[in-house]
């Protein structure tokens, strides 16, 4: 027993050296294969890591390497054996069922690789991640229907409806099928509702495509059809009629969204605003009806006002065909406004929020809003006048708009013929030293027309020299046009421009049948004037607006055959051109008055337009 | 007897002095070089006769003096020159003169055009469908299954958009992968293959390729730009083998791919190195310099210059290099020139770099037809991303680059003419 003892001692040391320099040289040679496979070299690599699976099948770094390496090399049958050979002692790992099947993927072997997922899920069929391994395997081998099958199937088994609803709707989206990917997103809000704007980020990726946006419209419909007291669905259902611009339709559900939330008006001031800016009036018109009506306590009743006011303002203008004072139509127009002049609701809606919010910025806005309807629309100068004074009277504290209304005073004296209140207007916003706005650079050149208009030429040409100096400026151009037509036709004896000038104020003054008078007289009694082609073309120009198309087009004609030299002849061939198509209705003329200016002025600043003209009339595809 | 032949031949001269002919001249003078084209084009589609003037005011073209073609001019604002038979016969004189290195070449027919484009949204332009919508030059798209049920034939002139036929989706993975339009072009592309009978997409475009191959040999003729040169030519030599890595077509690729690349089924190229990276936006060695050292250009720096041929001798070479500039700036593209030792000695270079190994525009024959390839994605815009807005060619009328393109639309049309001896 005791020599036993002694010889099992002895031999301890030797036999543990042994042990331990085997295990140092199996771990060298595993590096050395993770080297080689690092380097490229994966042939090398799979021999030595082959060599080290064989000492010890359960080292899961070799094997784990091993089966990386086979399918690198596409050794497939390879890889097959080895996952084969561990899941024979592992018969129930899920994760290698679902490896070795995307093996089989690889092979070609569909069926072999279904019935190896098959396998898999029977391990455990009512466990999530059995449905997570094999589904993600599927999804490597770009199996998407396969997928979708089996995540539908894992919720079943599971008895869970809400599991992998994201993974689903992904894969029907990539697979661009929107009822379907659709109906997964809808599952997600319903079981998850503050999920709402991440479903309407996804189902906007393919709303951009029309098939996308109406089957999306199509399911959130039948979506709400059976769940209406869903807020989030209805929430849904409401975006996809912007995304669509089914503003009507929008209108309705924001009705809902906005008495299930309670949020008193405010979903709905939203969309009508919204609906405003898209130009979608009769929608925007309808809810700020609504709002006022259904919530008279509404804490922004003033915007809401305003904004209503503005949609009347817009409905009117798109069927507002007033060329010139006297020439207004009575076009169909909002119900309520049917029984009043055009922009008479808009007028009475602005009028409205003055009264019920005095001295507020709104209020402010409203009255400029009035005159400037009163203006440019009614030619009503009396009135616009009027609300204009009450604006630089009471609402001085707010630059923004009583500057807006003095530069329009200004010229609305000017319309009305009083010069000298058109002056003192002007001068209150560009008197200043240095002009550092829009509307001072405006009153500027307003000074300078009415030294024009009043045949101070010197005046404003020195007027119009500072104006000319800043080339960014909105007003540089007009300035420089002014000043070179001054310049161009001063002379000693300057009769005929001066009674040019008094033509332009009339013009100007939207008085167009005296205006037409007088530049007709202009070219009467100075027919040897340089300032007759400019004549000519402000009488066809009137007599254009005036709807005398045949007339308008003879003035032109007129220029171009007595005056061969004028500067102004490209000009009267595209008015003409306009004329024919808009006065005349006559695109075959309208083609030839373009290409007549193409043929005689190919340099001309008009060419590139005159082109497109053609073009579109004659309905080239480009 | 003498005097009737005399007074035949007066009246013959008479008729050819007073003849209207239009000269439209591609030299600096011309205002639009670009729209010039569509309008030769267009006069080929009315059977207006049309000659193209090699080397003459950079390469101009002689058309009947018809209104209708000056009409047309003007609209198109193409500026021409209106000229008596006598002023015509002077200049086709001068060209067709030995002692010049110029030649008249009728073009007879308007060339047949598709487009080799997939139908989805992909986030970049192609020069050449830029350029002829902007010449309009009108075309027809086509793709794998047109091109797979043997459609081709019926056009003379084939466009390869920016097509990766080695599958690799254009190797935007490292970039791009979880962005929806390349998601979607995967799922889109790999359906397709499926219904098509193939398991991967490589192999749709390897067959895609082979296809294209048939209808060079029967006289098609195949232009490509950028990536669609090299990545051809590549798909054509690893007909037997996978380059593909496992995100592009679910297995990793052939470990020996490179061995077994097979040159001889190439157009253009000769023992190129695969990128096997399929994280580099790079295919093969053939690009220079390589997509990822593209910083260290000078786009004030960057031209290649065109080589002149001889117009009498050498038609085809002549007509592909027909400018008003010899001296092109350069602009960059997933395949930017290709390298010179890599190019197969039958292949025509047409422009390069000069004193370097950077070659932008070949061109070759296979069979009957033709094949040119121009290295770079669009003449005027130095380097374009994915994203950036389309090219607005109204800024860019006389373009040289853009120029080239539209040579290679018009030539199919010439007349062939039987070669001097």
């Amino acid at each position: 027993m005791r020599r036993l003892f002694l010889i099992l001692l002895a031999i301890t040391p030797v036999w543990t050296a042994q042990t331990l320099s085997q295990g140092r040289t199996a771990d060298i040679k595993q590096r050395l294969a993770e080297s080689y496979e690092r380097s490229g070299d994966l042939e090398t690599a799979v021999k030595l890591f082959q060599e080290a699976y064989a000492r010890d099948s359960s080292n899961l770094l070799v094997f784990e390497a091993l089966r990386r390496d086979y399918l690198q090399l596409k050794m497939h049958d390879k890889a097959v054996s080895l996952l084969e050979g561990y899941l024979a002692r592992n018969p129930k790992d899920i994760n290698m069922l679902s490896q070795l099947a995307a093996v089989y993927v690889l092979k070609s072997d569909e069926t072999r690789a279904n019935e190896i997922w098959e396998r898999a899920i029977a391990v455990d069929p009512s466990h999530e991640v059995t449905y997570r391994f094999v589904g993600s395997t599927m999804l490597q081998s770009r199996q998407f229907d396969r997928a979708i099958n089996i995540y539908q199937r894992g919720r079943t088994a599971c008895g869970d409806p809400k599991l992998f609803t994201s993974d689903i709707a992904y894969l029907y989206s990539v697979m661009l099928k929107y009822p379907e990917a659709t109906r997964e997103y809808l599952n997600l809000v319903r079981q998850n509702p503050p999920q709402l704007a991440y479903a309407e980020s996804r189902i906007s990726t393919y709303t951009g495509r029309a098939e996308g946006l109406s089957a999306a419209t199509l399911v959130v419909e039948q979506a709400v059809k059976s769940e209406p007291e869903n807020l989030p669905f209805q929430q849904l259902r409401s975006w996809v009629y912007m995304e669509g611009k089914h503003y009507d339709q929008a209108f309705e559900v924001y009705k809902i969204i906005d008495e299930k939330t309670k949020a008193q008006g405010h979903e709905l001031f939203n969309f009508a605003m919204r609906a405003l800016n898209e130009r979608a009036y009769a929608a925007a018109a309808a809810a700020f009806t609504y709002i006022e009506k259904k919530y008279p306590a509404f804490d922004q009743m003033s915007q809401l006002k305003f904004g209503y006011a503005r949609t009347l303002e817009e409905i009117d203008a798109q069927g507002d065909t007033t060329k010139f004072a006297g020439s207004q139509s009575q076009p169909e127009r909002h119900p309520e406004s049917q029984v009043k002049p055009l922009y008479g609701a808009a007028i009475s809606a602005y009028e409205r929020v003055i009264a019920e919010f005095p001295k507020t910025e709104i209020a402010a806005r409203s009255l400029l809003r009035i005159a400037t309807l009163k203006q440019e629309r009614l030619f009503d100068l009396d009135g616009s006048r009027s609300a204009l004074e009450n604006i630089t009277r009471t609402y001085g504290m707010i630059p923004a708009v009583a500057e807006e209304a003095t530069l329009r005073l200004g010229d609305v004296y000017l319309w009305a013929g009083d010069m000298e209140k058109a002056a003192a207007q002007y001068k209150l916003l560009a008197g200043r030293a240095v002009l550092v706005n829009q509307l001072q650079e405006t009153a500027g050149l307003r000074l300078a027309e009415l030294d024009y208009f009043q045949k101070k030429f010197q005046d404003a040409l020195t007027k119009l020299k500072s104006l000319t100096r800043n080339a960014s400026s909105d007003v540089t151009n007009d300035a420089l046009s002014l000043q070179i037509f001054i310049q161009e036709n001063i002379q000693p004896g300057d009769a005929a421009l001066k009674d040019y000038a008094q033509a332009d104020l009339l013009r100007r003054q939207q008085k167009l049948p005296d205006a037409l008078a007088a530049f007709q007289s202009i070219v009467q009694t100075y027919p040897k004037s340089d300032i007759v082609d400019d004549a000519l073309v402000s009488t066809g120009d009137l007599l254009s607006r005036l709807d005398r198309s045949a007339e308008a087009l003879a003035a032109y004609e007129r220029l171009l055959k007595d005056f061969p030299e004028s500067i102004l002849l490209d000009r009267a061939l595209m008015k003409m051109g306009e004329v024919y198509i808009k006065g005349m209705k006559d695109s075959v003329k309208a083609i030839a008055a373009y290409q007549r200016l193409l043929e005689q002025y190919p340099n001309s600043i008009y060419a590139a337009e005159a082109r497109k003209r053609i073009r579109e009339l004659r309905g080239d595809n480009i | 007897m003498i005097g009737k032949a005399l007074c035949a031949l007066l009246l013959a001269f008479s008729v050819i002095t007073n003849a209207q002919k239009i000269l439209i001249p591609m030299d600096l003078k011309q205002t639009d070089d670009l729209k010039a084209y569509g309008i030769a084009y267009w006069a080929l589609t009315k059977n207006i006769e049309v000659d193209w003037l090699l080397n003459y005011r950079g390469g101009s073209f002689m058309l009947d003096g018809a209104e209708a073609v000056a009409a047309e001019c003007r609209i198109r604002g193409v500026l021409f020159e209106e000229l008596s038979g006598s002023q015509s016969s002077q200049i086709y004189a001068e060209v067709q003169a030995e002692n010049t290195n110029m030649d008249a070449v009728r073009l007879e027919k308007a060339p047949k055009i598709a487009v080799y484009v997939p139908p989805n949204f992909l986030p970049w332009d192609d020069a050449v469908t830029l350029v002829m919508e902007y010449a309009e030059i009108p075309y027809e798209k086509v793709w794998d299954v047109e091109v797979l049920q043997d459609k081709l034939p019926k056009y003379d002139w084939l466009h390869l958009h920016h097509e990766d036929f080695t599958g690799q989706y254009g190797k935007f993975f490292a970039s791009y992968s979880t962005a929806p339009w390349y998601v979607e072009q995967q799922v889109m592309y790999e359906k397709k293959a499926k219904e098509l009978g193939y398991r991967k997409v490589s192999e749709v475009k390897k067959a895609v390729a082979r296809k294209i191959k048939e209808y060079m040999a029967a006289g098609g003729f195949m232009f490509a730009m950028c990536s669609a040169t090299d990545t051809y030519d590549i798909a054509l030599a690893a007909e037997n083998t996978d380059i593909c890595d496992v995100m592009y077509d679910g297995d990793p690729p052939d470990a020996d791919a490179q061995k077994k690349l097979d040159y001889s089924k190439c157009l253009a190229f000769d023992n190129f190195k695969l990128e096997m990276n399929p994280l580099r936006y790079e295919y093969s060695d053939i690009d220079i310099p390589p997509s990822d050292m593209v910083a260290m250009l000078n786009p004030e720096t960057d031209y290649f210059t065109l080589f002149e041929f001889s117009a009498k001798y050498d038609p085809v070479p002549t007509m592909l290099t027909q400018n008003h500039a010899n001296i092109i700036k350069g602009f960059l593209g997933q395949t930017t020139n290709f390298k010179k030792s890599l190019i197969k000695k039958n292949v025509t270079i047409l422009a390069e770099k000069e004193g370097t190994e950077e070659v932008r525009y070949i061109h070759g024959n296979y069979g009957r037809g033709t094949f040119t390839f121009y290295g770079g994605h669009d003449p005027e815009d130095y380097q374009h991303a994915v994203g950036d807005p389309p090219t607005d060619l109204s800024l860019h009328k006389k373009s040289p680059g853009y120029r080239l393109i539209l040579n290679n639309i018009l030539f199919p049309a010439a007349k062939k003419k039987q070669q001097k001896t």
